[in-house]
């Protein structure tokens, strides 16, 4: 049966053929429209389901990776780009335990494949940071699955939702494995190293892609369960989250290199997904949380594939790199600045009403004094939001501008540019479609 | 159909500005075709009405919020709909000469097509949610049309004028769109006035919300005293002024009071409208009559026939109002694109007093002109004649207006004769009073300027003929009561061949002792606060000068400084400590990650033995 998945997972395996050829992209853009074509097609085999949320997501998760593969320049990664899709399209259909744990550790294993591709000695130690962190963390996971299946779980059955013993501590456990991919608190330490030192490109995919296709599968094949059992551990899940949140924000605040800030703000919104788990036991939760996956897959893939591009054209790495960039490229500051506004919050943009959303699910789940902190830190997030604005259009233009300038005519090796401002235009697409139609998705069941 | 109405206008202005690009000449021919179409869209519309279009439409639903996005068309939106894409065709039509040398024209005719567009989406809207998205769209679109000429300065501060005026009216808008909502709990217009009638709001409440609602009408259709921006946006270029002046911008603020005609009559609001209306009346129609720009003149006598409109709102006539805006809106923008294709073949020259005598070198124009000053000043058989008639009459007989009001309009009235004859006399007969200037002229040309002109003059007359049609329609019944007062007719018409007496003698036969009586220092002194629109602009500025900013944002400046600066650097200081703190937790050795990992899965467990799970 042809799904999304085989699409994508057949042309990984073919792409291999095309490599070095003019060929690989625009093969590779064909089966991501035929994906898209697909998507919400169920993969053939047991264990695998759709709903209409997931359609809508791999949808969007193909239309991201599109944009990704446009952006990407010497098309080294476009094998790993598409079996991350294919990944993701199993990890998203999954409605079985042992289906889930495969293609979440499928998904680990791509993307260490993905951060492998090593130049420099820093590019080295974020892939190893991450791979052994993945492994601890895969650890866990497999610890709560022996716990769950302890206590009476099957592996080939959705979540039991009225475990308890031994199968309850099992699921606590699992979902604390997971979080290591979602960078919460305790589990978020590699991210920083991993999200900064990696090709940004890489990290845009990381951050944005990989993370919101966790939170997606794994609020889908959880949140029967917590919103059964949560009493306990709503607390804890809105400690960990007021905690994830409070420390990326305060972490990103004083910065001075953006992709440092990019990344705890990375961190601070993984804090906001987890609130969607908190308030799970209101209907509006998993419409929050899809929303925030889907206005964070935009802007946070969009802003670091934006710092990929200004670090290969201008080198620019801290702030004060930054200034005037409102002058020298208007076209990059202008989506760079949607972007970030967006990450802040501001109404009309998918990012605002992704929070609102979630904020909402979690004051109808009763617990509004949560949500007075989330919004203290929504409050604090805009000031370096901000401050990267203020650096793009009010200060001093820095002397990186100028001679890029003269760089310019001497070689022609922004032939890419076309198709990177491509990308970012399809991001931005997102990023204003889902801010003024939210009909969409909340007509998703 | 109604979906290419609404669309149309963007994917033009886009498309306009995307091919005006590559040729400038593009741009046009695309605003142009976008034009025709979109008239005759809405003519197709009016031929096949037989009710009114209702497409009830949900923005996003959420709890128990929705937010309505409706499109609801009628046929007083139809008539307003004819006027926005008829005039605004045409205006498009006439710009191709107009702004021919103009190296920008493809933001030129895209920031137009927008205009456009928000003027349909605002005359199509079935709440007050897309009403306000219209709204918004051209206030918008008019900061970008004034100010289209933004490298000079004059332009640049008229665009940020109107912005500023028309906004301060638009947050009384959003407000009074949130007060409907939390009192009535609906946005629907047509329900809204159902609510009304059938005595489910509270009356004070209603009357708060209707007053919010016309200040933003104020705001919108320049009225006292949010009017100076009106006649600074004459800086902008003049086929701009007839689109705002005549096809759309200022018409919303009377077409809002007149689609909630039936919530401001149980409100009790209306005598507010009038008595704004009247004021605004009497200052632009004595402040016209002294103004030596030509479309100043013109700008302050929008001013006062969209206050004569707005009276006949106040005075419980919705058909008075509404033809007269129907009037107005077509020979106002005859007006203007005349006077456009005057600037234009005068080299850009707008004092009239250095004009004179043009009727020799561009008699069409003069004849068109001519009949619009016939319709302006009220002389049947043209339109104008009919609603301005119609609006005193009933500003008389009802008892409410029937005082001061009803004096008030009748002066404006009358002296619309006085200051358009003026302007007439002084642009097209007499002698040529700059004769270096005279031998200059550029003849225009026939196809682009004098056929649009010729075509609204041939409406403002037929318009005249079809009245009552015209008033069955924008009040949607089939039988409608115009107001009449007898010897009223007859008075206004006599009084008026006075008044043009009155101008021909004093323009014509006699300007030196026109000059004569200037010099009186009494007539001085009258001069320059009717020049100067009464100096309210002076008296907003002065206001906000020393009111607003010396002492209540000076007060606010110092407890911004001494309080509010304070504590927020105490939380700087503080959040640097916090930052500072969690600053431990991050460690660049693989190791500590790791731990962090483990511990955090023994307070897990240990979380989990107190919580009782295992």
């Amino acid at each position: 049966m042809i799904s999304a998945f085989s699409i994508l997972f057949a042309s990984a395996l073919l792409s291999l053929l095309f490599h070095r050829t003019i060929w690989l992209k625009p093969f590779t853009l064909i089966a991501l429209v035929i994906g898209m074509c697909l998507s919400g097609t169920a993969i053939g085999i047991s264990g695998f389901e759709t709903s209409q949320a997931t359609s809508l997501f791999e949808f969007i998760l193909q239309w991201v990776l599109f944009a990704l593969v446009l952006h990407d320049k010497n098309e080294t990664s476009i094998t790993q780009i598409l079996f991350i899709g294919a990944a993701s399209i199993a990890l998203l259909q999954s409605s079985t335990l042992i289906s889930f744990v495969i293609s979440f550790e499928a998904l680990s294993i791509i993307s260490m494949v993905l951060v492998s591709q090593i130049r420099t000695p820093d590019q080295a130690e974020g892939a190893i940071k991450m791979f052994i962190a993945g492994a601890i963390s895969t650890g866990i996971l497999l610890l709560g699955t022996a716990f769950y299946l302890m206590g009476g779980g099957m592996l080939d059955k959705a979540i039991d939702i009225h475990a308890d013993g031994f199968a309850s501590m099992g699921i606590v456990i699992m979902l604390f494995g997971v979080f290591y991919k979602l960078t919460i608190v305790p589990m978020h330490g590699w991210a920083m190293d991993t999200y900064t030192l990696i090709r940004h490109s890489h990290a845009g995919l990381l951050t944005g892609v990989a993370k919101t296709v966790v939170a997606v599968a794994t609020f889908k094949i959880f949140s029967g369960f917590l919103a059964v059992q949560i009493e306990m551990g709503i607390l804890l899940l809105a400690f960990l989250s007021v905690l994830t949140m409070t420390l990326g924000n305060f972490l990103a605040l004083f910065q001075t290199q953006i992709s440092r800030i990019l990344a705890y703000s990375s961190i601070a919104h993984a804090g906001y997904i987890l609130l969607a788990f908190v308030g799970v036991k209101s209907s509006y939760a998993s419409t929050g949380l899809l929303y925030m996956a889907i206005a964070y897959i935009f802007m946070q893939t969009a802003v670091f594939l934006l710092l990929d591009t200004l670090a290969h054209r201008y080198n620019i790495k801290s702030l004060d790199d930054l200034n005037g960039l409102g002058k020298a490229n208007r076209v990059l500051a202008f989506f760079f600045t949607v972007q970030l506004f967006s990450l802040a919050g501001i109404p009309l943009l998918a990012g605002f009403l992704a929070k609102a959303v979630v904020f909402y699910a979690v004051v109808d789940a009763g617990l509004w004094y949560i949500v007075l902190i989330a919004l203290l830190n929504s409050a604090l997030s805009v000031g370096y939001y901000a401050w990267i604005i203020k650096h793009i259009y009010f200060d001093k233009p820095s002397t990186l501008f100028a001679q890029e300038q003269t760089d310019k005519h001497k070689t022609g090796k922004y032939a890419n540019e076309k198709l990177s401002i491509l990308s970012q235009s399809m991001l931005l697409l997102g990023t204003v479609f889902f801010g003024i139609f939210a009909s969409l998705v909340f007509s998703v069941i | 159909m109604v979906a290419s109405l609404l669309l149309l206008p963007l994917l033009g202005a886009i498309l306009a500005y995307l091919l005006g690009l590559q040729n400038k000449k593009l741009a046009f021919w695309v605003a142009e075709i976008t034009g025709i179409l979109l008239f005759m869209i809405s003519l197709i519309l009016m031929i096949n009405y037989t009710e009114p279009i209702d497409i009830p439409m949900t923005w996003f639903e959420f709890g128990a919020i929705s937010i309505p996005f409706g499109i609801y068309i009628d046929q007083l939106s139809l008539v307003m709909l004819l006027i926005a894409t008829g005039l605004g065709f045409l205006d498009i039509h006439f710009a191709h000469d107009y702004m021919s040398d103009d190296p920008h024209q493809p933001r030129y005719y895209a920031k137009v097509l927008f205009f456009i567009g928000g003027m349909i989406l605002l005359v199509s809207a079935k709440d007050m949610i897309s009403l306000f998205v219209g709204w918004e769209f051209m206030g918008l679109a008019s900061y970008l049309l004034i100010s289209f000429w933004h490298e000079q300065k004059a332009p640049a501060d008229a665009g940020v004028s109107a912005f500023l005026f028309t906004r301060f009216g638009d947050i009384f808008l959003f407000a009074a769109i949130g007060l409907l909502f939390y009192f009535s709990g609906t946005l629907d217009l047509m329900q809204i006035n159902a609510m009304a009638n059938s005595g489910t709001l509270d009356k004070d409440t209603m009357f708060l919300i209707a007053i919010f609602i016309f200040i933003a009408a104020i705001g919108k259709s320049g009225q006292f005293p949010l009017f100076p921006w009106l006649m600074r946006a004459m800086e902008g270029p003049t086929t701009v002024s007839a689109l705002i002046h005549g096809a759309t911008m200022v018409n919303s603020g009377i077409y809002i009071v007149a689609r909630l005609f039936d919530f401001y009559t149980v409100a009790g609001a209306l005598i507010v409208v009038a008595s704004i209306g009247a004021i605004s009346a009497f200052i632009g129609a004595t402040s016209a009559l002294v103004q030596s720009e030509l479309k100043k003149v013109l700008a302050y006598s929008t001013m006062s026939h969209l206050s004569i409109a707005f009276v006949g709102l106040g005075a419980g006539s919705l058909v008075a109002g509404m033809t007269h805006l129907v009037n107005h809106a077509v020979f106002k923008a005859l007006l203007f694109l005349g006077a456009g294709a005057v600037i234009m073949s005068v080299h850009h020259v707008k004092d009239m007093w250095r004009l004179g005598g043009l009727s020799k070198k561009m008699l069409w124009i003069s004849i068109f002109m001519g009949m619009a000053v016939l319709s302006l000043s009220g002389i049947p058989p043209f339109s104008g004649f009919y609603s301005k008639d119609a609006v005193i009459a009933s500003a008389i007989i009802n008892p409410d207006t029937t005082g001061l009001i009803a004096i008030l309009v009748t002066i404006a009235g009358l002296l619309s004769m006085a200051y358009i004859g003026r302007l007439w006399v002084l642009t097209f007969r007499g002698e040529p009073r700059d004769k270096s200037l005279f031998t200059q002229v550029k003849t225009p040309s026939t196809f682009w300027i004098v056929l649009p002109l010729a075509i609204m003059a041939g409406v403002t007359l037929l318009l005249g003929f079809v009245q009552t049609p015209l008033a069955q329609m924008l009040s949607g019944e089939t039988s409608v009561k115009m107001h009449h007062v007898d010897g009223l007719v007859l008075g206004l018409i006599f009084a008026m061949s006075i008044l043009a007496l009155l101008v021909y003698y004093f323009y014509i036969r006699r300007l030196d002792l026109t000059a004569k009586v200037s010099k009186h220092p009494l007539m001085k002194a009258i001069h320059s606060v009717l020049f100067n629109g009464y100096y309210v602009e002076y008296l907003i500025y002065w206001f906000i000068e020393h009111v607003i900013i010396q002492s209540i944002a000076k007060t606010m400046h110092w407890i911004d400084q001494h309080l509010i600066d304070a504590s927020i650097n105490g939380v700087v200081t503080l959040a640097k400590k916090v930052s500072k703190v969690f600053g431990y937790t991050y460690s660049q050795k693989v190791g500590d990650n790791a731990s962090a990992m483990a511990i955090g899965l023994f307070f897990l467990l240990v979380a989990m033995l107190l919580g009782g799970i295992v």
